[in-house]
C-alpha cells in the first residue's frame, strides 16, 4: 500500500546496516547474547550472536558517520508504517515482521468465521469444510441457492446449487446440482472423489492411513504387502486389464505408496519412518541414499547399513501397473484437446486461465473442468521476538474477537510521529494564510515548513533528540533543518483520562490553523507547539532541484524542454519523491522495579533507570516538481 | 449544477456533532440513524428512502410501522467522502423482496466515489476511493477495502484483513497498531475536526 | 398511454441554465425526483421501469430511449455532458477532431438493470436483460447483448456479445454464461465410473438461474416502484 503525502516510516534497526545505538553501551547489565537481537542477521544464526556484540561496538563509530538512505534498495526492507511495528520489552527494541516468529493459534474460516479444529485441517486439506466455497473462475464467494427461487414460490426447498454473484457462474454450468443446501463440501466430494463415500467420513478421515489411501478397486494388494511386510519378495507385476482409469488423486496415492515400498525394500535401515506420511523427507531417506554410496566404507556402518553393506544394494523399479499408479497418456490426447480447443464451441473462453487452473486438478484444462474450490483457511497468530522468545502478539483466539491478550506495538513506546506542511512561507514576511503546499509539486528550491507532532504513549515523559542530514542524500540534494532539535514530550496520562477527554488529542491540522495565527515565524531553537503528551517542531526544507530540470543552476530558466522531464523520469523511478531521514534518540528515566536486575547498576538512586532507545525514521514530505 | 465552490458555512452541524454537507443529497432522512461526529461531503447519495417494511407483500399489505424502520445506521466518527453512494442491500427471501438494513459502524471512512451496497461495515473499515462492496456483503472490524477494488456480493472480509482487486480477494493484513489513535487506521478524529475548516 | 411533459427547452440562452430534455415516460413508469434530463433531444422511458434519484440524462448528442422493466440506479450517467465551451453553441459537438454522427440514439432494451454512478456515453444499445454494475462505464456507440453483464468498474470499449460476462479490471476477462443444460463435470463422471457408483441426476439447464435473476428483479422493481412513489407523496 503506497500511502498519500504527508506519511512517516520507522526503520527498524534490525536492517543489516547496524542503527548506532548509543545506548548499548550503558547497557552493562545486557549480555552479548542479549545485545544481538538489536542486529538480528539476515542469516538467522544464533551461533554468531557473540562475535557480533562484539563486533558492534568496534563499529559503533563507523555507524555514526553513516546516514540512513530511504533510497538504498535495503531500505524497502527496514522501513515500515508505525503502525506495522512492534516493541520487545525485553530486548528494548523495535522489531519489524523480520524480527519475529509466529506460531498459528488457531485456524478460521474467513468467509463462516468458524473456527476449524486444529486436528481437522490437515484432513480438510487446509479448507473449509462447510459451505464456503470460491468461484473456480472469478475466486468470488460463492453462495447456496435454490433453484426453486426462479418459480417464485419460495418453499426453500431443492434442487440447489452453488452460484457466484459476480460473474455469475453456477455448479449448473459443470451440470452439478446438491439435494441438500448443507454439508456441501461432502456432497461435492462425493460426487468427484474416486475415494468410496465412507473415505470422507471425518473421523476417518482424520486419521488416514495406507489403506484408506490405497485405491479399493485397484487391486493393489501388492502396495498393501510392501508396506506391511517388507521382506516378502517383490511380487512380479501383474498387468489387470480390467484396473479402471483412476482419479488423479487416487493415482497420486497409489504411486505414493508404490514408491513408499520401493524405498522400504532398498533401503538398508528397516526402522526409518515409513509408515509416517514424511517418508521421502525423514532421516531414513538420506540413510539410504548415503548408504548408495558408501556401502563398503565405514560410513556405511556408521548410518547403519553394516547388515547390508557387502551385498549389492537393491535397485528400485517404477511404477509399472495402472493399480501402482501408472498412467499411460493416451494415443490421440494432446490431438483431442487441440480439436476440442479449436472447436467452435469452446473457443476462446472455454479454456481455463492460468490462474484458474493453478487451484484446480492438473487435468483441468477447460472451464467446464473447473471445480468449486472450498475456501482456503485462515490463521490467528501469535508472534516472538526472534532473539529472546518474549511473546510480544498474542490476540484471542475466536475468530470473530479483534483483542489481544498480548499486544506490544511500537506505538506504546516510541512517539508516533505525524506530518503536516505549514503554509508557504517566505524569508522577508510572515506566513501568510496562504494554502497549503501541493505536496505532490513541490516548488524546487522554495522554502516550505513542515510541522513534524511526535505524540508519546508512554507514562514518562520523553527527552527526544533529532537529527537529519543537512542535505538529503542521492542525487536530488534538498536542505533540511530541524528548528529545535531537542525538547521534551509530556507523559501519557491514563487511558480512560484521554479516552474521556476525547478531544485533546494533537491534531496538526488543530495547531497549524491555531498556530497561524498565534505564533507568527517559526523561530530556530523553539517548539512551535506543545500539548500534554505531544510536541510540534518545524523542519524548514528546501526541496533540491531535480538532476536535467531547468531549475538547476539557480538560474530559474523556465524552458524546460520534455525530453528532460522525461529524462529525469527514466534515471530513477521515484527520484523526484522528497524523503527525509531523520535519526531520533529518546532517552527517559523509567521505574527500575519493572527491571530487577537493573536495580544496582541503576545511575540514579530514586528507583529510576535512564532509557535510551535510537532510530531512523523517513519523513515523506511530498513529491518535487521538474520545473519552477 | 450548483458550482464547486465550497463555502464557509457548506456544513451544517448537527446537535450530536454530525457534519453533513448542504451538497449531500439525502434520501429519507427519517429512515438514517447517525451515531454522532459523521461527516456525509458533497454529492454522497445516501439512500435511507430504501427501508424495510414497507409492505413488503402487495397482498397482504403490513401493518403501518410505529417507529420508523431503519435503512442506514451510521456510527460515530464515520465519513462518508464525497459523491459515494450508500445504499441498503436487498434481496428474494421467502419470495418477498425486500431491503435490509446498512449498518456501519465507528470511525469508518467510505472513499470518494465508493458505491457501498454492504449489510455490514464495522468499526475502523477504510473503503478505498472508487471500491465497490457489493451487495449483502459484510466487511469486519478493522477491514481494509484498497482503492478500486470489487467486494462481490456476499464476501465476508475478516478483521484486520487488506483485499482488494477485481473481485477483490484477501491480500493482506494489516499491522497490529492499525486503528491506534492518530495511527493509520485512528485518524477518524483528526478527518472529523478538520472538516469545515478553511 | 403516455404521459407527455411539454418539452421545456424553447431557448437554450445562458441565463436559464441548461435546456430540460422533453421526456416522455409511459405511466406505469417510477420516477425519483431528482433525476436530471438535460439536453435538445428527447427522452423515452418504457412501462414499468424505475429510475432512482440522481440518475442523469444528457440528450445533446440524440435521444434516449429506456424500453420496459429496467432499473436505473442513483447516479447514473446516460449520454453526456457537452463540453463546456460547446455548451452554449452545439448541441451537437465534436470529439478529439473526429465528428461524431448527427444523431447518436442510445438505446436501452427491456428489463436492463443499471448500476449506481454507472456511465452509459451516447449511441450504446444495451439489448434486453443486460446488467451493468456499479461504476462501469460503457463508452461509445458500444453494443451490450442481451443477458449479458459488465461487472463493476469495467470499461467497455468493444462489442459484449449475448450472454457474456465482462469480469476482472481494464478490459476486464470474458466468460460465457450456460443457456442450456451442461454434461456433468469429468471429475464427477470420472468418480462415478472409478467408484461404480450412480452418476447424480442430470442438473437443469443454466437458463433457470436467469429466469431466477429476472424474477428477482421483477420483485425489486414492484417493490421500488412502491416504495420511490410513497416517498413522493409523503
Amino acid at each position: 500500500m503506497s500511502r498519500p503525502f504527508p506519511y512517516t516510516f520507522i526503520s527498524c534497526p534490525c536492517a543489516d546496516t547496524p542503527v548506532p545505538d548509543p545506548a548499548r553501551k550503558r547497557r552493562s547489565r545486557e549480555s552479548p547474547q542479549k545485545q544481538s537481537p538489536q542486529k538480528p542477521a539476515p542469516r538467522p544464526s544464533t551461533s554468531e550472536g557473540e562475535k557480533k556484540g562484539l563486533a558492534a561496538g568496534q563499529q559503533e563509530d563507523e555507524d555514526d558517520e553513516q546516514t540512513f538512505d530511504p533510497r538504498s534498495p535495503r531500505s524497502d526492507f527496514s522501513l515500515y508504517p508505525p503502525e506495522q511495528l512492534l516493541y520487545c520489552e525485553e530486548c528494548h527494541q523495535i522489531k519489524c515482521s523480520r524480527c519475529i516468529t509466529e506460531e498459528i493459534v488457531s485456524w478460521y474460516c474467513p468467509s463462516c468465521l468458524f473456527e476449524t479444529p486444529s486436528s481437522m485441517v490437515r484432513s480438510d486439506g487446509n479448507r473449509c469444510g462447510r459451505n464456503c466455497f470460491n468461484c473456480p473462475v472469478c475466486t468470488a464467494p460463492l453462495a447456496v441457492s435454490t433453484i426453486e427461487n426462479a418459480t417464485g414460490n419460495g418453499t426453500q426447498q431443492g434442487p440447489w446449487v452453488l452460484s457466484c454473484g459476480y460473474c455469475l457462474w453456477t455448479t449448473l454450468d459443470i451440470g452439478i446440482k446438491f439435494d441438500k443446501p448443507t454439508n456441501i463440501r461432502s456432497q461435492l466430494q462425493k460426487m468427484t472423489d474416486a475415494t468410496p463415500p465412507a473415505a470422507f467420513d471425518r473421523s476417518r478421515q482424520a486419521s488416514r492411513t495406507l489403506e484408506s489411501l490405497k485405491h479399493p478397486l485397484s487391486s493393489a494388494a501388492s502396495v498393501e504387502e510392501h508396506a506391511r511386510d517388507r521382506d516378502v519378495d517383490q511380487p512380479t507385476p501383474k498387468e489387470d486389464p480390467a484396473a479402471p482409469p483412476m482419479s488423479t488423486d487416487a493415482r497420486f496415492a497409489a504411486l505414493k505408496n508404490f514408491y513408499r515400498a520401493q524405498i522400504a525394500e532398498t533401503s538398508n535401515s528397516p526402522n526409518d519412518h515409513l509408515s509416517s506420511d514424511f517418508g521421502f523427507s525423514s532421516p531414513g531417506a538420506l540413510n539410504r541414499l548415503m548408504s548408495l554410496y558408501t556401502s563398503s566404507s565405514r560410513l556405511g556402518g556408521l548410518y547403519g547399513g553394516s547388515k547390508k553393506a557387502k551385498s549389492k544394494p537393491p535397485v528400485m523399479r517404477e511404477a509399472l501397473t495402472a493399480s501402482e499408479g501408472l498412467c499411460i497418456a493416451p494415443k490421440n490426447g494432446e490431438a483431442d484437446i487441440i480439436a476440442r480447443l479449436a472447436s467452435p464451441e469452446c473457443g476462446w473462453e472455454g479454456v481455463a486461465s492460468l490462474e484458474q487452473r493453478a487451484a484446480q486438478s492438473p487435468d483441468a484444462r477447460f472451464v467446464e473442468d473447473l471445480l468449486p474450490l472450498p475456501v482456503l483457511l485462515r490463521t490467528k497468530r501469535a508472534k516472538r521476538c526472534k532473539s529472546c522468545k518474549h511473546i510480544l502478539v498474542k490476540p484471542e483466539t475466536k475468530p470473530q474477537s479483534t483483542r489481544f491478550r498480548i499486544r506490544l506495538i511500537a506505538l506504546s513506546y516510541i512517539p508516533l510521529p505525524t506530518l503536516c506542511p505549514l503554509a508557504f512561507s517566505s524569508s522577508s514576511s510572515l506566513p501568510t494564510m496562504a494554502p497549503t503546499p501541493d505536496l505532490d509539486s513541490l516548488v524546487p528550491l522554495r522554502p516550505i515548513h513542515v510541522l513534524l507532532t511526535l505524540k508519546n504513549h508512554m507514562f514518562d515523559p520523553v527527552r527526544i533528540t533529532l537529527a537529519t542530514p543537512p542535505v538529503t542524500p542521492g542525487r536530488v540534494a534538498t536542505k533540511v533543518t530541524v528548528l529545535s532539535p531537542q525538547f521534551e514530550i509530556g507523559a501519557n496520562s491514563d487511558v480512560w483520562d484521554e479516552a474521556l477527554q476525547g478531544a485533546s488529542a494533537p491534531l496538526s491540522s488543530d495547531s497549524k490553523s491555531a498556530g497561524l495565527g498565534q505564533r507568527g515565524v517559526p523561530e530556530a531553537g523553539k517548539v512551535w507547539d506543545k500539548g500534554r503528551n505531544w510536541t510540534t517542531v518545524v523542519l524548514e526544507v528546501v526541496p533540491g532541484t531535480l538532476p536535467g530540470s531547468s531549475a538547476e543552476g539557480g538560474d530559474g530558466n523556465p524552458e524546460t524542454t520534455d525530453e528532460d522531464v522525461v529524462a529525469v523520469a527514466a534515471s530513477k523511478k521515484d527520484e523526484d519523491v522528497l524523503e527525509i531521514p531523520v535519526f531520533v534518540h529518546m532517552d527517559w528515566d523509567a521505574d527500575a522495579q519493572l527491571d530487577q536486575q537493573n536495580l544496582g547498576k541503576s545511575s540514579r538512586a530514586d528507583d529510576k533507570v535512564t532509557r535510551e532507545l535510537a532510530y531512523w525514521m523517513v519523513l515523506g514530505v511530498g513529491r518535487i516538481q521538474a520545473s519552477l | 449544477m450548483p458550482p464547486p465552490k465550497p463555502s464557509k458555512s457548506e456544513y451544517i452541524e448537527t446537535d450530536t456533532g454530525n457534519k453533513i454537507s448542504r451538497r449531500s443529497q439525502i434520501h429519507g432522512t427519517q429512515h438514517i440513524i447517525l451515531g454522532g461526529k459523521t461527516v456525509i461531503q458533497a454529492e454522497a447519495v445516501i439512500r435511507g428512502d430504501l427501508f424495510r417494511g414497507a409492505s413488503t407483500d402487495p397482498n397482504n399489505p403490513s401493518t403501518p410501522p410505529s417507529t420508523p424502520s431503519v435503512a442506514i445506521n451510521v456510527g460515530r466518527y464515520s465519513y462518508i467522502s464525497k459523491s459515494a453512494v450508500l445504499r441498503p442491500p436487498s434481496r428474494l427471501h421467502r419470495g418477498t423482496h425486500s431491503f435490509y438494513p446498512l449498518k456501519i459502524g465507528d470511525h469508518v471512512f467510505v472513499g470518494e466515489g465508493a458505491v457501498i451496497e454492504a449489510a455490514q461495515l464495522g468499526n475502523h473499515v477504510h473503503v478505498g476511493k472508487g471500491a465497490v462492496v457489493g451487495s449483502m456483503a459484510i466487511i469486519k472490524d478493522y477491514g481494509y477495502v484498497l482503492d478500486g477494488a470489487v467486494v462481490p456480493p456476499g464476501m465476508v472480509v475478516p478483521s484486520w484483513c487488506v483485499v482488494g482487486g477485481k473481485p477483490a480477494r484477501i491480500v493482506g493484513e494489516v499491522g497490529e497498531g492499525y486503528g491506534v489513535e492518530g495511527a493509520d487506521g485512528g485518524l477518524a478524529r483528526e478527518r472529523y475536526r478538520a472538516v469545515g475548516r478553511a | 398511454m403516455a404521459t407527455l411533459k411539454p418539452p421545456t427547452n424553447t431557448h437554450r440562452s445562458s441565463s436559464s441554465g441548461p435546456p430540460k430534455a422533453p421526456v416522455k415516460v409511459d405511466s406505469t413508469a417510477t420516477i425519483a425526483d431528482n433525476v436530471v434530463f438535460q439536453g435538445p433531444y428527447p427522452v423515452t422511458i418504457g412501462a414499468g421501469t424505475v429510475i432512482h434519484p440522481r440518475a442523469k440524462f444528457y440528450t445533446y448528442e440524440g435521444p434516449i430511449i429506456v424500453g420496459d422493466g429496467c432499473i436505473i440506479s442513483e447516479k447514473a450517467v446516460i449520454g453526456s455532458q457537452p463540453p463546456p465551451s460547446s455548451r452554449s453553441s452545439s448541441p451537437l459537438p465534436t470529439r478529439d477532431g473526429e465528428p461524431t454522427p448527427k444523431e447518436s440514439t442510445t438505446r436501452i432494451s427491456y428489463f436492463v438493470t443499471i448500476g449506481p454512478s454507472s456511465t452509459i456515453e451516447p449511441g450504446v444499445h444495451i439489448h434486453s436483460s443486460a446488467t451493468i454494475e456499479a461504476l462501469a462505464t460503457i463508452r461509445r456507440g458500444v453494443d451490450i447483448g442481451s443477458h449479458a453483464k459488465v461487472c463493476s468498474s469495467c470499461e467497455i470499449t468493444g462489442r459484449v456479445q449475448e450472454w457474456f460476462v465482462v469480469w476482472g479490471s481494464g478490459p476486464g476477462m470474458r466468460r460465457k454464461r450456460t443457456r442450456g443444460a451442461k454434461p456433468l463435470s469429468p471429475a464427477v463422471l470420472d468418480a462415478a465410473r472409478i467408484a461404480q457408483t450412480p452418476l447424480p441426476a442430470p442438473a437443469p439447464a443454466g437458463k433457470v438461474i436467469e429466469d431466477a435473476r429476472l424474477m428477482v428483479l421483477q420483485k425489486e422493481r414492484e417493490i421500488l416502484g412502491r416504495m420511490l412513489v410513497s416517498v413522493k407523496k409523503k
